[in-house]
């Protein structure tokens, strides 16, 4: 039993702290810097899109008025089986898009047609509800002006990050969450490679790209990593941003255990992931990604191996209570989020929005 | 305004959130969730 604390302190003690700080000293003894330039090589957005209409107007006026020029913009948006009166949308959009119609198939085989009818060799990867800041493209296309960056993924802005807690119910841990996996991703990007992008905003060469399988559910996951594991690097572009909510905590839930079932898919689709001699992100990719998967496992059998040797030691005595006292808070503050979205149901219709979501954190 | 304590709570939540996300990913995964999210 003493076997099982300690594994398991090690492990989840790796996985959320020293996997970090391996980053942290890594990134500083042996940085890999990749090679930025402004430039504005004419690029090809392709968003996928079902039942999006309310949302398309102010997307592709948002994706026009970037500060680029719009000649070197072609925008490709995917109708993946929209019911929802989309068409009136778009004959008003008139030009400025072209419009892909496919029966409803998922995301993936949108994505799919949608880099098939792209014109130029740079892809850039959008959602219908994120828009982008003004400069983002800019900041987006610099780092693929080395030739090693085969990709870049941009930063996506949870409004909760500002630590008010925005107008979500669970915006602070959200918040604080995100901040955290950013920090991963920045350090991940400084010595090799990011593990994947974020699908709301990510650049990805044309010639990099292969088809996605059909049930594919990361697509921002498995396209990028296709490119690390052709040797080309996906690096982090802070500067790139786009902009979204954080999620009401049902919402939040149910997108984790679909982002998470996406990793365990992906490891299926591509084993190379799990090879040292074929993922050149090997380590990040075993201490992040697979990892997290297997972290509550060791909670649990924290919890079990502290509880049957508190009796003999006080060193196991004090880790079960810190753990005790761990889930009180943890349930206190699962009392805090369902009394954050009582109050906001009662004063706003809009913070209980349960089609506000976040997206982009595929961890 | 929010409490020290509060924070950690929250994010003490989202942190057991997140875990059971993980744990209940593998029959997600084997019940083939909608293709769309």
């Amino acid at each position: 039993m003493e076997i099982v604390f300690w594994l398991s302190v090690v492990f989840v003690g790796y996985v959320y702290a020293g996997y970090p700080a391996l980053l942290a000293v890594w990134s500083r003894l042996a940085p890999k810097p990749f090679r930025e330039r402004p430039q504005t090589p004419p690029v090809t957005i392709v968003i996928a899109a079902r039942n999006e209409a309310r949302q398309l107007a102010a997307r592709v006026a948002n994706l026009r008025a970037l500060d680029y020029p719009q000649a070197d913009v072609q925008i490709i948006l995917v109708l993946d089986g929209s019911d929802d009166g989309t068409d009136a949308t778009l004959e008003r959009l008139g030009d400025q898009i072209d419009v892909v119609r496919l029966p409803p198939g998922g995301k993936a085989r949108a994505l799919n047609a949608g880099v098939a009818a792209a014109r130029h060799d740079i892809l850039v990867f959008a959602d219908a509800r994120q828009p982008f800041a003004s400069d983002a493209l800019r900041a987006l296309v610099a780092p693929l002006a080395d030739p090693a960056v085969g990709g870049v993924c941009g930063e996506l802005v949870i409004d909760s990050e500002s630590g008010d807690g925005g107008d979500s119910a669970i915006g602070e841990g959200i918040g604080g969450y995100w901040r955290y996996e950013k920090w991963l991703r920045r350090h991940e990007s400084l010595i090799g490679s990011t593990l994947g992008a974020t699908g709301a905003i990510y650049a990805l060469r044309r010639d990099l790209w292969r088809p996605l399988p059909d049930d594919t559910i990361l697509d921002d996951v498995l396209a990028p990593m296709r490119a690390v594991l052709n040797s080309s690097r996906i690096v982090f572009a802070a500067g790139a941003r786009a902009f979204d909510h954080a999620a009401p905590a049902a919402t939040e839930l149910s997108r984790k255990i679909r982002t998470l079932a996406g990793n365990y898919q992906i490891l299926r689709c591509e084993p190379r992931l799990l090879n040292p001699r074929a993922n050149p992100v090997w380590l990040q990719y075993m201490s992040h990604k697979v990892g997290r998967l297997f972290v509550p496992y060791a909670l649990v059998a924290l919890v079990v191996s502290s509880a049957a040797l508190a009796p003999a030691s006080p060193v196991y005595a004090v880790a079960f209570a810190c753990q005790v006292v761990f889930y009180a808070l943890a349930a206190y503050g699962a009392y805090l989020v369902w009394r954050d979205r009582r109050q906001a149901g009662s004063t706003s219709v809009a913070a209980a929005d349960p089609r506000v979501v976040m997206k982009g954190s595929n961890t | 305004m929010m409490s020290k304590i509060e924070r950690v709570a929250r994010v003490a939540f989202t942190f057991v959130l997140m875990n059971c996300a993980a744990v209940a990913a593998l029959p997600a995964m084997a019940c083939r969730q909608s293709l769309w999210r």
